[in-house]
């Protein structure tokens, strides 16, 4: 460092010397190097969201009441026309409001019509697909991670198994969100057994079990595309977060809970029922959303596992129902019916407008107002898992 | 962990198993409920280990699967001859650049002539279409209406010459009839025509508007020196440009006419040129043409190999379905249709017999062609008059080198080359791992190889990491060390606020925002010193690149950020102690203890980045070729496929268990590890780091 | 491990059997699901029939790979199927039904501020095979081709190969593109681009088809054309629900499907 070897002299002779006026301006201009680096960040940031909030605002709030596009949240993605009526004004409307609007003005002539794929209607579809991916996957991810952080916070001891234990974990955090995809492809869409009968069987060998006495068969097909597989292909990626989450808050419920409940008699389960649960269950809350957060936004596990592009029901509609079974059949059978629809879903929607679908005035609401309110999503729950975080452990001093 | 657990150990267990404080419960094999407890969360925390190893398990099955297929593939591509082509292709591809690079160089010769025409041409069509687009509301209704009086007209002269066909004193129906039609078609061309009328000036105007906004920067951005008056013409050729104009505007032919004339005598100055690239290109003829004949050659072998293979299998399946149907038709339709399947091996050695006896022709084509290219190559003229040609040229020579000794290598290989010869099993997995191709669905062979994958992967990911790294350790910097306390409670929050973004609102934002502006920024030109700058496309590595970085800013963020922390205050305060400036201290004390961790953190930005999918999958481009690095960084600017991008792209479209199918799954357990080693590595640098 | 065979149990619940009535799940091309088969379900709807779609279009070869599967009800495909395609059917047991369900023509297209606007069919195949990297080749302005193409599950991919690239391989200096649209809009974006969409692409704003041996790009030149080629539908025979084969009947025989076939950009089969 050769500019600083005036100042090494003079401080040599006196030590507790003023800086010298080089010696500060060298040092102002590095610090700002530095700052300007970190606002350069959050300027990129800022300039994104502003880029989306400025295009996808629009065609979410409305400027009178009720201040929202509410078709935008009622209906599923359709194709859109573009069509102009004989005084030249022109007219966009989803396609089945399309249809009905050419019934009830049969008189109408329509000229330059043309469409868009995916540009019409709303997002209510993609939206709920990935409300039940998420839930799915967090209902899972949370019964096994909790599990999983009360063993190794409560019960494990020092040794081998618990290394391996975290070694994997440490691990599984670390594989890519494809691979996961991959993963789930192979063993919940094309592995998972199912009960089938024969004209659906669709495997061979050991894969195939003739239950004994019914005409049905316990076969290791898998379930298809469909959101159990890909709740449960998200689940497994999320578990290191969760189980991490997890044990973070257990860890911070003092000893002496545990000790003392112990010291009154209770068995160690006991103990952790009532003086460890309890506690952590704002740790759990934060977790759950720190969960939801990561998965809610994830593309690449869903995209074999459980998402489609064009989809005109939700998933609970249209489920078919054998009228010979008995009631509890029926159920069951609507249960799973249910489970194994496939689904639309946020991320997956994204991507298709953004890849196959072209920008023009007319599909750019689309476009922006889905990733626009994606966006607003998960930031929100990112926020909300932030503030969680922060807001217990500053109520969480014991 | 181990020291929040108070009495896990077994002593402590059995202790209060017989104490006194115990109650009574049921137990099963000398178990008791609080041992079934323990072993259910232990068993849900080993469902970690077992899904890793089920991933391993998964990804292997289908994995290792990969290699005996591919084997097999690879030598069918061997015994079919096709290799044996392929030697004759690699010769025909390197003549190909040769030849491109020499006719592009012609042309540029050709065309630097007429420049000036055809810059202006090229300004007027960009000019044009863009009036076009601006002003095509009012341009469409325009031509509608044209389109209708039109047709009015045309209907007009037919009614007209029906009328004269006819014959008054018989028709006179269908004449008074034909009248009214008329009539009322001239009421619509009467209609029609103001409307025209009105619609032209407001065509014009808009134009107008639009030329006036534009015109300016347009001709600045093509660097062309236009007078006045000939802006003036070109507004006009514009302007005039309506839907029912007939030819070009006599500027615009002008324009033409003079550009043909001047490619015209810059041909004849250049007939020598022309005569050596023809020439060039005749040479090649009769290889091209051997090779088009073993091609069709080796590909009948192939479908023959191909039918073999599944051969046994088909006609299990077709018994099999004989065996299910009831219907003795049916039943007798299927097991003919079984017998009618071959399953005895094509001869390979007669089906390469004509390849063999191919190979002294060849021999007498490649030899005659090296020498007739090598003096080809010699005519082409030493100087050019542009840049471009200059430089096409050059590669011209450089590829006849290329070509020459591609000969000599494909005659050596043929000589040796056996259709039956052993393909190793390892020759399989180098051809996966060093494979310069991945071609699926091809008519001719399919080549699976990692090469061009890899690379597009690891170039992307350095570029993020070089971008990332600085401004993720500066801010790492400034908010630990530099920032006054309430600037930290805001900047730390705000950074690892990013990391929330979904990776798809990124690749997003990537195609309609960033790529547009990168190409744009590039086209500025005092910024053309820029490796791969202008940039022609919009999906490039450097899109990518410059996206994952912002993912990977916050992962690097946060770990050096911890890294820093984790400095020992001591050794600071020593340091401003000792008469150090706060920057002397950051610098050169606090930095370089926390390097290791700041690696480690960067290793692991890296595992996130290499991992990404999305991001690549919509801004990389797709393009499967090894990114070509003649240009030097320039590389940057072109597009690439990423090992990520291709699982996701082609999995949803292959066989269940093909071999390509199988190969993705390979790429896929390479990702695996490379996420395996990254982790590893950083956890490695970290335990060191912690010993300091 | 109590989640967990809970788990097993419920997916060991799941059964096949529980397939809606009257659903059609449709598979395949891009060519026709991107555009023309939603429109068409929708107007099948609108038109009073009581039907629910899930329609997937990733490309030709996944028509097959579902059909041969059991997930889908309906293949879509802008290719023939292969041989070796009808082998796996045939092997599996089962006989393919082959519905035609409109022409189409492959469009070559260039920006539209591009200089070349024909080229000949040997221009076309030694673009899209790497023979040919410079416009200024084929008498354009001097700059590198920017050659985008299908990704390789599409039959367009496929149909052109053979069509328009005498059945040689693409060059590794082709981009792949998820759908025609975004060949579109990329060539639409490059002043040096080049790319092939069907004809109900071509007329997006920024980009022109160019004349191919001579011959425009309009439907009544389907004849002489090089590269026009049919669309199908795929089904299982026996195996087709009858939903979706009154949905199919509909489709290619009356005349509202023709007019949406006609409308997306198609000329319809009937």
């Amino acid at each position: 460092m050769n500019e600083f070897s005036d100042n090494q002299i003079l401080n040599k002779e006196r030590p507790f010397a003023p800086q010298t006026q080089k010696r500060r301006q060298t040092d102002t201009a590095v610090s700002w190097v530095f700052r300007l680096a970190t606002y350069g960040i959050l300027a990129c940031a800022a300039y994104i969201f502003g880029d989306i909030i400025v295009k996808g605002a629009p065609v979410v709030f409305r400027a009178e009441a009720p201040f929202i596009n509410v078709e935008f949240f009622t209906r599923s993605p359709e194709t859109l026309v573009v069509f102009e009526t004989q005084d030249g004004t022109e007219r966009q409307l989803a396609f089945s409001d399309y249809s009905q609007w050419k019934k009830d003005n049969p008189g109408v002539e329509i000229a330059k019509e043309h469409t868009h794929s995916y540009s019409g209607g709303g997002i209510l579809g993609p939206l709920v697909g990935t409300a039940l991916l998420t839930i799915i996957c967090i209902v899972i991810a949370l019964l096994i991670g909790q599990a999983t952080a009360i063993f190794l916070n409560e019960y494990s001891s020092k040794g081998r198994f618990i290394n391996v234990i975290r070694l994997a974990i440490m691990n599984l955090a670390g594989v890519p969100s494809v691979v996961f995809g991959l993963f789930g492809l192979g063993l919940f869409c094309l592995f998972f057994p199912v009960i089938t009968t024969a004209s659906e069987l669709r495997v061979e060998g050991w894969r195939a079990i003739q239950l004994f006495g019914t005409e049905k068969y316990l076969a290791f097909q898998g379930w298809g595309t469909c959101m159990l597989a890909g709740g449960c292909t998200l689940a497994v990626m999320v578990l290191p977060v969760i189980i991490t989450a997890c044990e973070e808050s257990l860890k911070a419920i003092p000893m002496g809970f545990r000790e003392a409940s112990l010291a009154l008699g209770a068995t160690k389960w006991q103990t952790i029922r009532t003086s460890v649960l309890p506690y952590a269950f704002p740790g759990m809350l934060t977790a759950s959303v720190l969960g939801i957060t990561r998965v809610a936004g994830e593309t690449a596990p869903i995209m074999f596992t459980a998402a489609l592009a064009h989809k005109d029901k939700l998933p609970w509609q249209g489920l078919a129902v054998n009228p010979e079974s008995g009631f509890f059949g029926r159920m069951l059978s609507q249960v799973f019916g249910f489970f194994t629809e496939s689904v639309q879903a946020m991320p997956y929607h994204i991507y298709t407008v953004a890849a196959r679908i072209p920008q023009s005035e007319y599909t750019r609401p689309m476009q922006y107002g889905s990733v626009f309110v994606f966006m607003v999503l998960v930031m929100c729950l990112s926020a909300l898992s932030v503030f969680l975080r922060i807001h217990y452990r500053k109520k969480m001093k014991w | 962990m181990s020291q929040s657990d108070p009495s896990s150990t077994p002593s402590a267990d059995s202790k209060i198993r017989g104490g006194q404080f115990r109650k009574k419960g049921f137990t099963v094999f000398g178990l008791d409920l609080q041992d079934f407890i323990r072993f259910f969360f232990s068993g849900n925390a080993s469902l970690a280990i077992v899904i890793l190893v089920l991933i391993c398990v998964f990804l292997a099955r289908e994995a290792l699967l990969f290699f005996p297929d591919h084997h097999q593939g690879l030598k069918a591509y061997r015994k079919s001859g096709q290799e044996f082509v392929d030697f004759v292709g690699d010769e025909v591809n390197d003549f190909t650049i040769l030849y491109s690079n020499a006719n592009v160089a012609y042309y540029a010769e050709l065309n630097q002539t007429s420049l000036e025409q055809d810059n202006l041409l090229a300004a007027y069509r960009a000019v044009q279409s863009l009036v076009k687009n601006e002003t095509s509301r009012v341009r469409d209704r325009l031509e509608d209406h044209l389109d209708d009086l039109e047709d009015v007209v045309d209907d007009l002269e037919e009614a007209e010459e029906d009328l004269a066909k006819l014959d008054p004193a018989v028709d006179g129906e269908k004449i008074a009839e034909l009248k009214k039609e008329i009539s009322e078609l001239n009421a619509e061309k009467q209609q029609l025509e103001p409307v025209i009328a009105e619609l032209r000036p407001e065509l014009r105007k808009a134009s107008e508007t639009i030329l006036n906004n534009s015109l300016t920067w347009k001709f600045d951005d093509a660097s062309l020196k236009l007078s006045e008056e000939q802006r003036e013409k070109f507004r006009e050729a514009v302007l005039r440009d309506e839907p029912d104009a007939q030819g070009d505007h006599p500027y615009v032919a002008e324009l033409k006419k003079i550009s043909a004339g001047k490619k015209a005598a810059a041909a004849e100055q250049l007939v020598d040129f022309k005569a050596t690239v023809t020439a060039l290109r005749d040479a090649a003829k009769p290889l091209k043409s051997l090779h088009s004949k073993l091609k069709r050659v080796a590909s009948e072998a192939k479908r023959e190999s191909e039918k073999f293979d599944t051969a046994p299998g088909r006609r299990a399946a077709l018994l099999e379905g004989a065996a299910k149907t009831s219907d003795p038709e049916e039943k007798a339709r299927k097991i003919k249709m079984a017998e009618a399947v071959m399953i005895k091996e094509p001869d390979f050695a007669t089906l390469t017999q004509p390849l063999y006896a191919a190979i002294p022709e060849h021999k007498a084509i490649a030899e005659k062609m090296r020498t007739e290219v090598a003096a080809l190559v010699k005519q082409l003229p030493e100087k050019a008059s542009t840049q471009g040609a200059r430089e096409r040229l050059k590669h011209a020579r450089k590829a006849e080198r290329t070509f020459d000794s591609t000969v000599s290598a494909s005659l050596k290989k043929m000589d040796k080359w056996n259709h039956d010869k052993r393909y190793s099993v390892i020759g399989s997995v180098t051809a996966f791992i060093f494979g310069k191709d991945w071609v699926t669905n091809s008519s001719w062979h399919d080549f699976y190889g990692l090469l061009p994958l890899f690379t597009g992967s690891l170039m992307i990911s350095i570029i993020a990491l070089v971008v990332a790294v600085p401004f993720a350790v500066s801010a790492a910097i400034y908010v630990n060390q530099l920032a006054p306390v309430h600037e930290q409670n805001l900047v730390k929050p705000a950074i690892e606020f990013i990391e929330a973004i979904p990776s798809v609102v990124l690749g997003f934002f990537g195609i309609f925002v960033l790529g547009t502006m990168l190409r744009n920024v590039s086209q500025v030109e005092w910024l053309s010193w820029v490796p791969g700058f202008p940039m022609s496309e919009r999906l490039t590595i450097l899109n990518a690149g410059l996206l994952l970085a912002f993912m990977a800013v916050p992962t690097i963020f946060t770990l050096a950020e911890d890294a820093l922390n984790n400095v020992p205050g001591a050794f600071s305060e020593n340091s401003l102690a000792l008469g150090a400036s706060k920057l002397q201290t950051v610098l050169q004390v606090v930095f370089p203890t926390a390097m290791s961790g700041i690696i480690a953190a960067a290793l692991l930005g890296f595992g996130r980045i290499i991992g990404e999918t999305m991001v690549v999958l919509l801004v990389a481009g797709n393009k499967i070729k090894i990114p070509d690095f003649s240009e030097g960084l320039g590389v940057i600017a072109q597009p690439a496929h990423t090992m990520t991008g291709i699982i996701a792209q082609e999995l949803g479209e292959v066989d269940n268990g093909s071999l390509h199918w199988r190969a993705l799954f390979m790429v896929g357990m390479v990702l695996f590890f490379i996420s395996l080693a990254v982790n590893y590595g950083a956890q490695k640098i970290l335990i060191r780091f912690q010993k300091v | 491990m109590k989640q967990s065979i809970a788990l097993f149990a419920a997916a060991a619940l799941a059964t096949g059997s529980v397939l809606a009535e009257d659903k059609i799940v449709i598979k395949g091309s891009d060519t026709l699901g991107a555009k023309m088969v939603p429109q068409l379900a929708e107007a099948y709807k609108a038109a009073g029939n009581e039907v629910s779609f899930e329609i997937a279009a990733e490309g030709s070869s996944t028509a097959f790979t579902n059909l041969l599967a059991g997930t889908g009800d309906i293949g879509m495909s802008s290719r023939n199927i292969k041989d070796s395609e009808v082998e796996k059917f045939t092997a599996d047991g089962m006989e393919i039904k082959d519905w035609t369900a409109a022409y189409d023509m492959i469009g070559v297209i260039v920006n539209e501020n591009s200089g070349v606007s024909t080229l000949t069919l040997e221009q076309v195949e030694g673009i899209f095979t790497g023979d040919i990297t410079d416009w200024s080749e084929v008498g354009g302005q001097a700059g590198p081709i920017s050659v985008y193409t299908r990704n390789t599950s599409s039959g367009t991919y496929k149909s052109f190969q053979e069509l328009g690239m005498n059945k040689r391989d693409y060059g590794s200096d082709t981009q792949k593109m998820a759908g025609n649209e975004q060949i579109a809009e990329e060539v639409a974006k490059n002043a040096n681009g080049i790319g092939y969409v069907g004809l109900a692409y071509t007329d997006k704003e920024g980009i022109k088809p160019v004349l191919v041996d001579g011959v425009e790009l309009k439907p009544k030149n389907a004849e002489e054309y090089p590269i026009a080629r049919s669309l199908h539908y795929y089904t299982i025979v026996g195996k087709i629900s009858p939903a979706a084969e009154k949905f199919l009947t509909w489709a290619t025989t009356t005349k509202e499907a023709g007019e949406v076939v006609d409308r997306v950009g198609f000329i319809p089969a009937n």
